[in-house]
């Protein structure tokens, strides 16, 4: 395509992508008392530590970020690590039919969500895991591993089979194989795995709070949602600065290993 | 990259200083968090009771009322909240069989808690009601709407009136008073509309608040027939019903209203900068008025809409939500306790002042002048207090009913259409709902 | 409600970089058998069960978690719980399904949804990566687009709102510049409310195609370009006959994603519409939610959620069968190279 066309192509996008983000700032600084009732295209005045403080406050974000981060961490990590195995298993290894071990691990991301909460709940009331952290991460991980072992897996398969054939001869145990071949080799895969889990835990509503109930153990997106319920609205400005520090981590993480996939993957490619 | 994060043999031997830091922050985070982890639902510690509800907007009124109760009980309530009102009812149906019940819920009242209270699973209040009404703790009317069977399931917490808000400075603007009668609302509507201000607030936004206009304009026309309707004796099909969709009909054809998508949050905003006239609401919204700048009996001020038909009985909607101690929770007996106390005055007081709406104990002063002057004319003018649309009929029916309703919101000229399909649902819950109650 | 929000795909990061000191240009992906390097070394590790522990935790997790609690949901749909009785009903609730007149709608929006996102996110996540390739500040360009991605949906729905209101921001803008016959009451009527939704839904979700996409563009060795170009291959022929398929891998994990994530389409129309006015936006999954959780017909609900379900796998399978051989065809014995 022409180089004109492409440049406006692209500016054009960019404008599009920034008018509902210039939004989202210009009004997270407007004090609450000065928003009009719909949206404002200039700043009003400058509330931003505010409508931090009042967002924070309200929602008792503080708690439950703790909570959210330790949900997000531990189970962005434990899913890639149990499905990377997974995907080891199926791609690597002997197992009998890896289609159908493909699919079974791979059903999980096909089932709409909604569906698992009723029973789920039954589960884990019977099984005492109701309303505790281990009970969220144990559901956050199990719903973290399909969408992963789908991306490990699919990455595995690209590796020539020549690695693994040499590695075994060279009498190396499955073991070894998996964290001195494969892991090395997929690490920006992995990342990228952790990357999108953790955010995927980080933005979860629907588990959290069909499966807790008290502060400390609910996600931070439960307290957040706080601030715009029906019966009381804290207004936009506030909301939207609530929104501000809950997409702090993700946009941290991803700033950070933005950085490091690509220089990995370009390392590599060169 | 992550790989390394991994706690496995392969992490190598040199590590970019920026992915240790990380590394070391995740550490930290996790054993923190882990220290501290594992929250329970096995119940409170002695003297403590939890009460979940929906609205975080209850926490801090509920722990007020909660270190009120201490006083008088010396027993502790300790809110919990579940912020989506689905998974919050989900929550709640699902669990009431098991240990892992909340002690304590907030719940809507009317049907909804008939509904509730038919599954066995929450306890009969009524020793706690009629010690509370022979002590003049409760507004004796408020019965109907906690009762099943003619036992008392739950208790009152709050006291919303449904009024219309205004903005005082804006009426005087334009020459207008708080209308006394059917006719000086419409005649403010026409002025509004005359000077600029969009009169009315209406809204299809999060489906419910579809029924707010049938709801305040049959009440006001016929508030025995709407009585009638919300418990199944009427049919929708009803000329009376129809009239009710004829008029707001009409308020459609002179363009009263705001686009059907604006939310309250915005139109609370609107009304105190001037831009819509009036906004009909419960009394709770009070508090999102606040936030936006709303100063009682300054730029915000009440009134209940005046009765169109003058000889019908006065009446005004309320909505009260229900405290219900739940059979199975971990802590009933203290949740027990908890009822006997709930509607002691220094409760109340706490509970009401901190929430900043009307009370179910007359004893108990209001919260700010809107509410008092409007309590003063509930009580004055012995309105008839009439449960709220959410609340009557089959829960069933209700989640329907608005969805017809903001139909018709989007489509003015359906009426008769509309009110068919209703009664044609209403038939269908109404048969299942009685059928429910034979078993 | 977040719940739902998966990650709309990821990065395929397959990365053929690995292998292409034997590759020669336009290679196809290779699709082996995935035994063949394990089978060569066999016998000495112990029977295909050695492999089982490997795959255990993970079919641990989705089993006791996901599987079971959907079966069970299955299960439930040939009864009719009404809260203190279930009774066995048999195939009844599936029969209501071709009753109720709201089921065609939703069916509709979801196959609007579906077609959306492959038309809009996808496709313009591949524009955007392509254009953006090794462009001055692409890296910038791609960030900004990506950003919304890690934004909550709370604030997402207070922003889109802001958009797409009547007053909104969308309306504002046609009355700026002239155009006040376009303006539209955007989220009030169907289908605008579902297309506006679904772009609504590109704004946050293209992002991470874009970044699937560049990550897969990058990892293209220089040298198959190279030769390609000196085969005199360049514009449109380049694209097509050497970059998309190397850039297959990433492309079965988008649309792959793509399909999933669109049929199960919840949250975006949840915070904006929840289904409404009057239903006219709900989708399959929101009919599901509705029928489950606010009517209390657990059945029902879950009859919905199982032909959604069956709409789901039949749409993976049959788009994953054809790009993974390996796998889909359940035998383990590739044939070499698939169609790029």
């Amino acid at each position: 395509m022409g180089r004109l066309t492409r440049n406006v192509l692209v500016a054009g996008c960019v404008v599009l992508w920034l008018i509902p983000l210039y939004l989202l700032v210009v009004n997270a600084l407007t004090p609450a008392t000065e928003y009009a009732g719909k949206p404002g295209w200039t700043v009003q005045g400058f509330a931003l530590g505010e409508n931090l403080r009042t967002a924070w406050d309200v929602a008792g974000i503080g708690d439950s970020f703790q909570a959210s981060l330790l949900y997000s961490v531990v189970c962005g990590l434990a899913a890639v690590l149990v499905a990377a195995m997974a995907a080891f298993a199926v791609v690597v290894l002997p197992i009998p039919r890896p289609a159908f071990w493909f699919w079974l691990i791979y059903s999980g991301t096909l089932f709409p969500l909604q569906i698992f909460l009723a029973p789920l709940f039954g589960l884990y009331a019977d099984a005492g895991l109701y309303d505790t952290r281990i009970g969220l991460m144990l559901v956050y991980t199990a719903w973290a591993v399909p969408f992963a072992f789908f991306l490990i897996r699919n990455q595995m398969t690209t590796m020539p089979p020549e690695l693994t054939e040499a590695a075994l001869l060279d009498g190396a145990s499955f073991r070894r194989i998996f964290w001195h071949v494969h892991v090395p080799l997929i690490r920006a895969g992995l990342g990228a795995a952790f990357i999108f889990q953790f955010t995927a835990v980080w933005n979860d509503l629907l588990l959290g709070i069909t499966l807790s109930r008290s502060p400390d153990v609910q996600p931070v997106m439960a307290a957040l949602t706080t601030l715009n319920n029906a019966y009381a609205s804290t207004g936009p400005p506030v909301i939207l600065a609530g929104a501000l520090i809950v997409s702090a981590p993700t946009l941290v993480l991803f700033l950070v290993f933005r950085g490091l996939f690509l220089r990995g993957v370009t390392a590599s490619a060169r | 990259m992550s790989g390394r994060r991994h706690p496995g043999p392969a992490t190598p031997p040199s590590v970019p200083a920026r992915r240790t830091l990380l590394l070391a922050a995740a550490t930290a985070v996790t054993t923190g968090a882990l220290a501290t982890a594992c929250g329970t639902a096995e119940g409170r510690p002695p003297g403590e009771v939890a009460v979940l509800g929906d609205s975080a907007a209850w926490e801090k009124p509920m722990a007020a009322a909660g270190a009120a109760m201490k006083t008088v009980a010396a027993l502790r309530m300790v809110p919990e909240v579940n912020p989506s009102l689905e998974s919050f009812e989900q929550v709640v149906k699902s669990s009431l069989r098991t240990s892992k019940t909340p002690d304590m819920l907030k719940y809507w009242s009317g049907y909804r808690l008939r509904d509730l209270a038919r599954t066995g699973g929450i306890e009969d209040l009524t020793r706690q009601w009629d010690r509370a009404v022979a002590k003049g703790w409760v507004d004796a009317s408020l019965r109907e709407a906690f009762t099943y069977r003619r036992r008392v399931y739950g208790l009152p917490m709050n006291l919303a009136y449904w009024v219309f808000f205004y903005n005082p400075e804006v009426f005087r603007e334009h020459r207008l008073k708080a209308p006394e009668s059917w006719d000086d609302f419409l005649a403010a509507c026409t002025r509004l509309k005359r000077g600029g201000v969009t009169p009315l607030h209406g809204t299809a936004d999060g489906r419910w608040p579809a029924f707010i206009w049938f709801q305040e304009i049959l009440s006001r026309q016929d508030p025995t027939f709407y009585d009638d309707l919300m418990n199944g004796r009427e049919r929708y099909t009803d000329p009376r019903a129809e009239r009710a969709l004829r008029t707001l009909q009409s308020f459609f054809d002179k363009d009263w209203f705001t686009p059907m998508d604006m939310n309250h949050p915005d139109a609370a905003v609107a009304m105190l900068h001037g831009d819509v006239g009036m906004v009909p609401c419960g009394t709770w919204l009070g508090s999102t008025l606040a936030a936006a700048g709303g100063r009682p009996g300054e730029n915000l001020a009440a009134f209940v809409l005046p009765m169109a038909d003058p000889k019908a009985r006065p009446s005004v909607i309320f909505e009260s939500s229900a405290l219900v101690a739940t059979v199975k929770g971990p802590d009933r007996a203290e949740a027990l306790r908890a009822t006997r106390t709930w509607l002691h005055p220094a409760v109340m007081k706490a509970f009401s002042h901190a929430l900043q709406d009307g009370c179910p104990n007359p004893r108990v002063a209001a919260a700010n002048p809107v509410i008092g002057s409007l309590a003063e004319k509930v009580r004055g003018d012995k309105l008839w207090l009439l449960n709220r649309f959410w609340e009557q009929g089959p829960p069933e029916l209700v989640e329907a009913t608005v969805d017809d309703l903001a139909g018709f919101l989007l489509n003015p000229s359906s009426a008769r259409e509309t009110l068919r399909t209703m009664q044609g649902r209403a038939d269908e819950a109404w048969r299942v709902w009685r059928e429910a109650e034979k078993t | 409600m977040t719940g739902t929000a998966t990650p709309a795909s990821g990065p395929g990061a397959v990365r053929p970089d690995r292998v292409r000191r034997r590759t020669p240009v336009r290679r196809r992906v290779p699709v082996r058998t995935p035994h063949q390097a394990a089978q060569a070394g066999g016998g000495r590790l112990g029977g295909p069960l050695a492999a089982l522990p490997w795959a255990l935790p993970a079919f641990a997790f989705v089993g006791v978690l996901l599987l079971y609690p959907f079966l069970r949901s299955v299960y439930g749909s040939f009864f009719e719980d009404n809260g203190f009785t279930s009774r066995f009903t048999g195939l009844d609730n599936y029969a209501r399904l071709a009753d109720d007149p709201i089921f065609g709608r939703s069916l509709l929006n979801t196959l609007m949804w579906v077609a959306g996102t492959l038309l809009l996110p996808v496709l313009a996540g591949l524009l955007l990566a392509v254009a953006t390739h090794r462009m001055r500040f692409g890296g910038v360009v791609q960030l900004i687009i990506v950003l919304p991605f890690a934004i909550s949906s709370t604030a997402t729905a207070v922003l889109w709102n802001f958009m797409l209101t009547s007053d909104g921001t969308v309306n504002q803008v046609l009355r700026g510049i002239g155009l006040d016959g376009w303006t539209q009451t955007w989220l009030l009527e169907w289908p605008q409310n579902t297309l506006s939704m679904i772009v609504a839904s590109t704004w946050q979700a293209t992002g991470l195609n874009v970044v699937l996409f560049a990550i897969g563009l990058r990892a293209i060795p220089r040298e198959t370009v190279e030769a390609a170009a000196l085969d005199g291959a360049s514009g449109w022929r380049m694209f097509r006959h050497i970059t998309l398929p190397q850039l297959r891998a990433v492309t079965v994990v988008v649309v792959g994603m793509a399909i999933v994530n669109s049929l199960k389409a919840f949250d975006m129309i949840w915070i904006l519409t929840k289904g409404g006015p009057s239903r006219s936006s709900e989708t399959l999954a929101l009919s599901m939610y509705r029928e489950a959780f606010r009517l209390f017909h657990v059945g029902y609900g879950s009859a919905i959620a199982l032909v959604l379900t069956v709409i789901v796998v039949a749409s993976s399978w049959m788009y994953l069968r054809r790009q993974m051989p390996d796998t889909g065809t359940g035998t383990g014995t590739g044939t070499g190279t698939v169609k790029g």
